[in-house]
């Protein structure tokens, strides 16, 4: 039968939903067979409302906020978790590292998002981690724990990448950098949460560990209100609108086709060469605080309370300046400063400069998390953004969460390690972040001011 | 040529993970061991695994000696400890300790000095005494149990530019990116 017997059902067929206040136009003529007729949706600069943006960070921020916070509990409560169901050290280390693949499996869900767009793959993920978490406070022994954690963490990992991914195709690009500081600050709130409730002596009470899983439900009660008032990225729908068919096949190898192959391996490699020695030092500083410097398990508390809450003004900074000075300054100073402070903070005796430096190197470690979230996801075109920042984030930068600190205590052993002190493995593998600023300085374009379509054409 | 790439690498690997660890353990890092199994025997539901290990680094009979009397019901016995430097002499060491311990409704410090024998199975606390002169842990001022050599510095520093080298012969490699913004 000829197309032209039933041109109003094909055009219904081939036209793409747009909501409301996308603006369209139509092709001039007659379309023929297979064509998409939308031709062009809203011009490139055309921004969301400030109100509408507001609402959208707030419900993003969950994702950051809960990656700190469930990351503190299990630094901070292992030792709780590990009395409640009576296992070994051994055990409790192999639980660890089958939660941290969680990350690795993420991965695979987070590149859907190319595929259902944004909006759909954060309001599941928020649904999954919801579930998973409170699951985990009912969990009977360390295996059901181990599972809902992992299964937990694959969602956060999607939320996370999401959540950056959405706030650079929505935010307009003087607003941008100051957005993902807000957003990414909020991941060291989660600290500040924990180490609060854990000096009112939350996990003593008759739930123990166990309420401050509860109290992960609260983002299904904000995805409750604010779950209509989310939409769909402007620049996800363009390129749906673009290419459907193209979107839906993409595949899994896409951003290593050679066209975007070395910004992935640069990019990729800034994020290892960060994650490797900051998630070295971020998950020994409490037993190396304790154990080589004679801290008490309540000053290890205080400390991290009042450097996550001062170093929290790192992000904010960094935000600031990225769109002041730009990425690449921001970046390059921040890497640089803190190597700096976590070389000192691990090297210090006197307590009263571990206490400044560990503030500067939170300041700056995490604070550049900002324009790491900018390098991951400006640098790579829509279609296969979410792919992208999800190479970047579950493979290059989850190595570095599961290598950094198992080198250290190998290595840092106090019995049998080659170095056999923390401290100093730490801050020999600190100096492994130095080339980092290099590698950022030589082959990452500056992106300050710039909207996606001026980095990657009009495709942006 | 890519297949002899990997297996070198892999080779590299565990050449990398053999050199991160002695085959015997330091006597400080032996005492600390067996002060961290003797810190878990005050929990009910860890006290069995807890005295395998002790057994393991020390005699479990000094436990008395660093644990008090009215120390606090179900709870790990200590808040924190530390350990410093050995003085080794031939077959044995001493090894300097301080602790926070828990007791009824408060917290206590504690210090002394592990004695340690080294026996076919290595390093073992085989007794507790008072400090000595000149003994202190690293909090106090005391010397670390152990540190990083020159030697390792220099690796690092090593490493690291050979790390700079690498990747940016490996990003060269890849034809140009089609993000064009510029470069400042």
């Amino acid at each position: 039968m000829p197309p032209g017997d039933h041109d109003d059902d094909f055009l219904d067929d081939a036209v793409t939903e747009l909501s409301d206040d996308v603006g369209t136009t139509v092709s001039p003529g007659e379309p023929t067979f297979g064509e998409t007729p939308v031709a062009s949706v809203h011009a490139p600069d055309s921004q969301r409302t400030p109100e509408y943006l507001r609402v959208l960070l707030f419900l993003l921020v969950s994702a950051t906020f809960f990656e700190g916070y469930d990351n503190a509990i299990l630094a901070l409560l292992l030792r709780d978790v590990q009395n409640t169901f009576a296992v070994s050290e051994a055990t409790l280390g192999l639980s660890r590292g089958l939660v941290e693949v969680g990350h690795f499996l993420a991965f695979f869900f987070t590149r859907l998002g190319d595929r259902w767009g944004r909006r759909p793959l954060l309001l599941w993920s928020i649904v999954g981690y919801t579930l998973c978490t409170a699951l985990t406070a009912v969990s009977w022994d360390i295996w059901s724990f181990t599972l809902f954690q992992l299964l937990a963490r694959i969602f956060l990992g999607a939320e996370y990448a999401t959540a950056i991914t959405m706030i650079v195709e929505e935010f307009p690009a003087p607003k941008r950098g100051k957005a993902l500081g807000t957003l990414l600050a909020c991941a060291a709130l989660g600290v500040i949460v924990i180490g609060i409730l854990l000096q009112f002596g939350v996990q003593d009470g008759p739930l123990e560990w166990r309420t401050l899983y509860l109290i992960g439900l609260a983002p299904l009660a904000a995805l409750s209100v604010f779950r209509r008032r989310v939409r769909e990225t402007r620049r996800f729908e363009e390129e749906r609108v673009r290419g459907r068919s193209a979107l839906s096949k993409l595949s899994f190898w896409e951003p290593w086709r050679p066209q975007y192959r070395r910004m992935l391996l640069t990019v990729g490699i800034i994020h290892l060469g960060r994650s490797f020695p900051l998630q070295a030092s971020t998950a020994w500083w409490a037993f190396y605080a304790e154990t080589e410097r004679g801290f008490t398990s309540a000053e290890v508390g205080f400390y991290i309370i009042f450097a996550y809450g001062l170093g929290v003004v790192g992000y904010v900074v960094c935000g600031r300046m990225m769109e002041r000075i730009g990425r690449r300054p921001t970046a390059m100073l921040y890497f640089f400063m803190g190597v700096f402070w976590a070389i000192v903070l691990f090297q210090v005796d006197s307590k009263a400069v571990a206490f400044p430096a560990l503030i500067l190197a939170v300041f700056f470690g995490l604070g550049v998390a900002p324009v790491m979230g900018a390098f991951a996801t400006e640098l790579f075109p829509t279609h296969v953004r979410s792919q992208s920042a999800a190479w970047v984030r579950n493979v290059f930068e989850i190595a570095g969460y599961i290598g950094g600190p198992a080198l250290v205590g190998l290595l840092g052993d106090h019995a049998t390690g080659a170095i056999g002190s923390i401290g100093d493995t730490v801050s020999l593998i600190m100096l492994l972040w130095l080339p980092g600023i290099y590698i950022v300085w030589r082959f990452i374009p500056e992106t300050k001011g710039m909207e996606l379509e001026d980095i990657h054409g009009s495709h942006g | 040529m890519r297949r002899v790439l990997v297996a070198v690498v892999l080779m590299g690997a565990a050449a990398l993970l053999t050199g991160c660890a002695r085959d015997e353990a330091r006597a400080a890092g032996a005492a600390e061991r067996w002060l961290a199994a003797v810190n878990d025997q005050g929990r009910d539901n860890l006290r069995d695994d807890s005295i395998e290990r002790a057994i393991e680094y020390g005699e479990q009979s000094l436990v008395e000696r660093v644990v008090l009397a009215n120390a606090e019901d179900d709870e790990r016995h200590f808040t924190d400890y530390e350990v410093g430097k050995a003085l080794e002499t031939g077959d044995t060491a001493r090894v300097p300790f301080r602790l926070t311990a828990r007791i009824e409704g408060d917290t206590e410090e504690r210090e002394g000095t592990f004695v340690m024998t080294h026996t076919a199975e290595g390093w073992r606390v085989t007794g507790v005494e008072p400090r000595g002169a000149g003994e202190r842990v690293p909090s106090e001022g005391g010397a670390r149990p152990a540190s990083a050599s020159l030697a390792h510095w220099l690796g690092a520093a090593v490493l690291g530019v050979a790390v700079t080298v690498a990747s940016a012969l490996v990003i060269r490699r890849q034809p140009e990116s089609t993000a064009g913004a510029r470069r400042e």
